[in-house]
């Protein structure tokens, strides 16, 4: 519950276990609310990351922002479902998202279910999402500069997850880059 | 009529699908926003549907264009051949079960390979009944090419039931432009279904139009078959008053190298809904696809519902995949410039409604059908 003028910020990495459900959510009840979802997940060998993040809008002028990255490997599956639910009563919201998934074999898998629920004309919702694998260019790119193939790999999806850790404070920027690291080993794309 | 054993049976699978699933509720999760309460089934299916067709002529050796019954007794193998193929009658879909089993009229397209029909296909199917069940078949044999443009108008001012199912097969190096709209009569409620599969290079491209009715559901899904194969699905929808309306498209992509694209634009306003439901799916080995897909909604008052749900489901690795959606109002700044300019509120806003339709009204490449549209769009807008 995030009350007037209040910030509400998740951070959500879900990088182990067999089967991730998790949806931070903001229930944005006062005037001016923010809410704001960082969602980062790694699916590796027999996980199903289904993470995401929920907003609701029960007051007018509040803002929301849900970013999500999502990594599938060795045949994870990783999923974002999420929730963006403009209520009538809540005019003048504003509210992104953006989920962008990388697959980096064939075994793997990512899917996309965002909902999103508006009543009235007051308010401004906008959604991007992609899924892309490691491009041949970008691998070649780094190879043929005499980078070994994991190891250009692990720089990709380090750079792809980057504007998520960049937030992060400086102890957890290390260790989740060092956990998608360990988890990168062995991956060839 | 005298009907095939075939084509009885399926008619029989059909009505006992019918007959099985419930009417949906809003507990259903494609249904929430919908009120379909004032259709009175019982009643409804109690009379034989009536749908007028009117058909163009079509130039081209060898093409084959005729109404359902003609078909039925110049053609049945065709129809036995392709009939059902995408719309299976014991699939648990209840509309799409009611117009397999009850279709009493329609159109066939047949093309044979390597003919190009220069000029466009005109279908028009008008409701003169309580209940109407159109099917219509379109099949374009390899590198054969048509445009097919589908009307559907009529209504007679009660509560009508109107289910309609289009196969459409476009194989190999295919070409087809499909322009489909309805400007039905108040108190329609509307079932549509097209489903459509493209083969090897083949090509699809959807122009939708969504204006009329009370309630619509349209389900458009294509099937990317064969390698290098495309599909383009632009729809445009003017909601206004109490209607509804549900899109519920799908790009399925079974083979590699195949593109599809998709952008639908929704105008909402009075007391309207609209919710959009987009499916990617792309299977384990359609590695190098590209597919996008785009929907668009602009809010013009403060009672209307707006719904968006772009749905991406990957396995393979190689492979593009982006969607968009949005929800807003008109761009104040954009409003301000024309103001700015002298022109008055008004019209201002009149031009940027149509401007905002535009790019989906650009992809209809048969003039007079273009024209039809825009002048139903400007009358809408400027009522």
């Amino acid at each position: 519950m995030v009350q007037s003028k209040g910030v509400m910020e998740w951070v959500d990495g879900n990088l182990g276990s067999k089967r991730t459900v998790k949806y931070p959510s903001c229930y944005l009840i006062g005037d001016g609310a923010h809410g704001e979802v960082l969602s980062l997940a790694s699916a590796d060998k027999g996980m199903w990351q289904d993470a995401g993040a929920k907003m609701v809008f029960m007051a007018p002028n509040c803002t929301a922002r849900i970013n999500s990255k999502s990594i599938s490997g060795h045949g994870g599956r990783a999923s974002y479902r999420g929730l963006v639910q403009v209520r009538g009563e809540a005019p003048n919201c504003r509210v992104q998202v953006n989920c962008d998934a990388l697959i980096l074999d064939a075994k793997s898998r990512s899917d996309t279910y965002p909902v999103m629920e508006t009543d009235g004309d007051l308010v401004t919702v906008e959604h991007e999402a992609s899924v892309s694998n490691v491009s041949d260019e970008q691998l070649f790119y780094l190879t043929s500069r005499g980078i070994k193939k994991e190891e250009a790999v692990s720089m990709i999806v380090n750079g792809f997850i980057e504007p998520i850790v960049k937030e992060l404070p400086m102890e957890f920027a290390v260790e989740i880059n060092r956990l998608i690291n360990l988890q990168m080993e062995g991956s060839v794309g | 009529m005298n009907e095939p054993a075939w084509l009885q049976q399926q008619r029989k699978t059909a009505q006992q699908t019918f007959d099985r699933l419930p009417l949906p509720t809003r507990r259903d999760l494609d249904w929430q926003r919908f009120d379909i309460r004032k259709l009175n089934l019982d009643k409804l299916t109690g009379n034989q549907p009536s749908v007028d067709v009117k058909l163009s002529a079509a130039t081209g050796t060898g093409v084959i264009f005729c109404d359902m019954a003609t078909a039925l007794a110049k053609h049945p193998g065709i129809l036995q051949e392709y009939l059902g193929q995408l719309i299976a009658p014991d699939e648990a879909h209840k509309f799409n079960a009611l117009n397999t089993a009850r279709w009493n009229t329609g159109a066939l397209l047949y093309v044979p390979a390597g003919v190009r029909v220069e000029l466009p296909v005109e279908i028009l199917y008008t409701l003169t009944g309580e209940t109407g069940s159109p099917r219509t078949l379109v099949i374009i044999e390899p590198g054969a090419e048509a445009t097919v443009v589908q009307k559907f108008i009529g209504g007679t001012g009660a509560i009508n039931l109107h289910a309609a199912g289009t196969e459409v097969f476009v194989k190999d190096g295919g070409r087809l432009h499909y322009i489909s709209y309805q400007d039905f009569n108040p108190n329609v409620y509307d079932f549509t279904l097209k489903r459509a599969r493209a083969g090897k290079d083949a090509e699809i491209d959807w122009v939708i139009g969504m204006f009329g009715a009370s309630f619509q559901r349209y389900d458009i899904e294509c099937e990317m078959a064969g390698e290098g194969g495309t599909s383009f699905m632009y729809g445009v929808c003017f909601a206004e008053n109490q209607q509804q309306f549900g899109q519920f498209t799908k790009q399925h992509h079974h083979a590699g190298n195949t593109v599809s694209d998709l952008l639908f634009k929704n105008v909402l306003r009075d007391s309207a809904v609209t919710n959009f439901t987009g499916l990617i799916k792309v299977e384990k080995n359609a590695n190098g696809t590209n597919a996008y897909q785009s929907n668009k909604n602009l809010v013009l008052s403060n009672k209307v519902k707006c719904d968006t749900r772009p749905i991406l489901e990957i396995e393979s690795n190689k492979l593009r995949c982006t969607h968009g959606a949005t929800v807003g109002r008109l761009d104040e700044d954009q409003l301000f410039y024309l103001r700015a300019r002298g022109l008055p509120e008004e019209q201002a806003r009149h031009i940027l409604l149509e401007a905002f339709l535009e790019p989906v009204l650009a992809r209809i490449k048969v003039p007079a059908v273009y024209k039809e549209f825009s002048e139903l769009i400007h009358r809408k807008v400027s009522r």
